[in-house]
């Protein structure tokens, strides 16, 4: 029986097919945003992931602010205001027993630029040539890094990233860029190096910061601007040693300085907690809204599927006259409305591997569709086809025979 | 043991409303196996009401009505499909095919609702065009039929579960008369194998094909009474 309802379900589907395709739109696109978001979530985890266990189980990362709230979840806001970490935190914790080695990462506010050109958005780093060796993650494309004597020195070099370089030198080759010279702050620096990176830096808090990335010296750009921030310190405890013994006393040390605990110490277990906690919340939430197309995609069929109700009394009456009960009707109509919705949701997934390989390709983002996400999305549209095929179904089901069989 | 026995059926309709009216009073009769019969009256004297009734589309208010021995008013709902599929074949003045299928899946219908299995059903509709005289037309769909052509699927369609009873509510409606002396033909050519047949018509040239009359008029059913 099952198999003759799908066989009609496919008949009726057929015999309409631009009102079929209209109604199962709704349905293709909710599916397609799930699968594509949900790979989108997965892709970047698994950049983020991949990054934070390149760094090494040794490496922690101080913040300032308290990222984890009361309740050990996650606190957005402690990104936000004065970072509270100075120079003096540094000098403390190159002392502390297991700690290797130290890096700052400042941040200088400025717009560098080269002659007309401006990088807009940059992001200008003042930090040391260890920050290179900790985050693992820039590739030297021509020139050299900035040595730790010009740190000390406060020399006037820079390094750029991919898209800095581009925006301040259009059309140069990297190699030509080196020697030329890139204004900071009314001060001119020279390029010694150019970087670039496909990795997310997550010491920076994830993202792709060769986009826009412009290094000057750690010592030089306090020396331009004194304000420079702190805002992230780089740890590096000895091989031996325990990293959550170290963060802890790491955090000791920066209470004891500061007179309060208002800074965050990461090892890279928390740190892929934190990723894993807020990619996972932010995938949650996309799906969420993207299931409003389903849902959207629901009504879309029950309102076709009340219309075919309609249209088919005399059907549904002359069915039940040849011997189908309530049960049979509703059974059938319900069969045609999840196979209207399985076909959306079969559409949706071949549209969303589609989607999923132009925005790898033109966007250059890591997007994992895989059988899980799949599944998610089918058993969703399902769901919908089920939920939303009821109400036609049992309205053809109680239609009075007689009646059904007047009707015109 | 008669086929069916109805006895002191009452059907009312809009009860309790100005506009209520009874549309079968007190009605009995019951039908013999391998009997044709024909009930012929004017049009709202109650016949379809009467046939809906005898096809369990339709329940009466009051009386007996046995099917095959089986008091069908005691019965609840939920069995009356099985029951309409097993013992009731329906042919209709309009066809009542379903255009988007073709004919062997318009045949093949009552016997999908009873289980039967599919190799069966195939060899059944096979059966039972052949008997029709339609097995070249098999996969068309109705539009491509006469008339004549659609009401012998329908009669095909009727004989699907091997009815105890064929119901046949003005079959030659909507046929030439050509068209509709081939049915009549082909439904006595059934009653002679010894299938039994209710016919509701208001032409006397069909009426004439059965072997017992009724005449109904405001709901009261006569046998043998008046022609028109």
């Amino acid at each position: 029986m099952i198999f003759s309802n799908i066989k009609m379900a496919l008949v009726s589907l057929k015999v309409s097919k631009m009102r079929s395709f209209l109604t199962m739109l709704g349905i293709i696109i909710g599916v397609m945003q799930i699968i594509v978001l949900i790979g989108l979530g997965q892709g970047i985890k698994q950049d983020i992931t991949n990054e934070i266990t390149q760094l090494g189980s040794n490496i922690l990362i101080v913040i300032s602010g308290k990222v984890q709230n009361s309740q050990g979840g996650f606190n957005p806001s402690a990104a936000i205001g004065a970072s509270t970490l100075t120079e003096a935190d540094l000098t403390a914790l190159k002392k502390l027993p297991d700690i290797v080695g130290v890096t700052p990462i400042g941040i200088m506010t400025a717009v560098p630029s080269a002659g007309n050109n401006q990088a807009q958005g940059a992001m200008v780093l003042a930090i040391e040539p260890s920050f290179f060796e900790f985050t693992k993650t820039y590739n030297l494309t021509a020139g050299r890094l900035f040595t730790q004597s010009e740190n000390d020195q406060y020399a006037k070099t820079v390094v750029l990233g991919k898209d800095a370089c581009a925006a301040l030198f259009p059309n140069e080759e990297a190699v030509n860029v080196l020697g030329k010279t890139v204004t900071i702050s009314k001060v001119d620096f020279t390029v010694v190096g150019t970087v670039e990176t496909a990795q997310t830096n997550s010491l920076m808090g994830g993202g792709n910061t060769s986009i826009g990335l412009v290094a000057i010296p750690f010592k030089t750009a306090k020396s331009i601007n004194p304000n420079t921030q702190i805002f992230r310190i780089g740890l590096k405890a000895s091989d031996n040693a325990d990293v959550k013994v170290v963060a802890k006393e790491v955090q000791a040390k920066l209470q004891e300085l500061h007179g309060a605990d208002d800074t965050t110490v990461f090892t890279q277990n928390d740190l892929l907690k934190v990723v894993d906690n807020v990619l996972g919340l932010i995938t949650k939430a996309i799906v969420g809204l993207a299931s409003i197309s389903l849902l959207v995609g629901g009504i879309g069929i029950m309102n076709i599927m009340l219309v075919a109700v309609m249209e088919r009394t005399r059907e549904i009456g002359l069915r039940k006259a040849v011997g189908a009960s309530g049960s049979h009707i509703l059974t059938q109509f319900l069969t045609e409305s999840v196979i209207l919705s399985l076909l959306g949701g079969i559409v949706g997934v071949g549209l969303a591997a589609v989607v999923s390989f132009v925005v790898k390709k033109q966007f250059d983002l890591s997007i994992i569709v895989n059988v899980q996400s799949i599944i998610i999305a089918m058993g969703f549209s399902v769901a919908v086809g089920i939920i939303f095929g009821i109400a036609p179904a049992t309205k053809a089901a109680r239609k009075n025979p007689i009646e059904a069989l007047r009707y015109e | 043991m008669p086929i069916l026995r109805l006895e002191n059926i009452n059907k009312s309709y809009n009860q309790d409303t100005p506009t209520a009216f009874q549309a079968l009073k007190n009605v009995s009769f019951s039908v013999e196996p391998g009997e044709f019969i024909s009930i012929m009256g004017p049009s709202g004297s109650g016949k379809s009401t009467l046939l809906n009734i005898i096809g369990i589309l339709d329940v009466a208010d009051t009386g007996s009505y046995q099917l095959n021995g089986v008091e069908i008013t005691s019965l609840g709902k939920s069995r009356l499909p099985a029951i309409r599929r097993k013992e009731i074949g329906f042919i209709f003045q309009t066809f009542n095919l379903l255009p988007r299928l073709s004919v062997f899946q318009n045949v093949q219908m009552p016997l999908m609702y009873s289980r039967v299995q599919s190799n069966k059903q195939k060899d059944r509709v096979d059966e039972l065009l052949g008997l029709v005289k339609l097995t070249q037309r098999r996969n068309y769909l109705p539009t491509k039929l006469s008339g004549g052509e659609k009401q012998r699927v329908a009669i095909a369609r009727a004989l699907a579960n091997n009815p105890s009873i064929i119901l046949a509510d003005e079959p030659t409606g909507n046929l030439d008369s050509k068209s509709g002396r081939e049915i009549m033909e082909a439904l006595a050519e059934l009653n002679r194998q010894g299938r039994t047949i209710l016919l509701v018509t208001h032409d006397q040239n069909i009426a004439d094909f059965a072997q017992r009359h009724f005449f109904m008029a405001d709901g009261v059913l006569t046998e043998g009474g008046q022609k028109s």
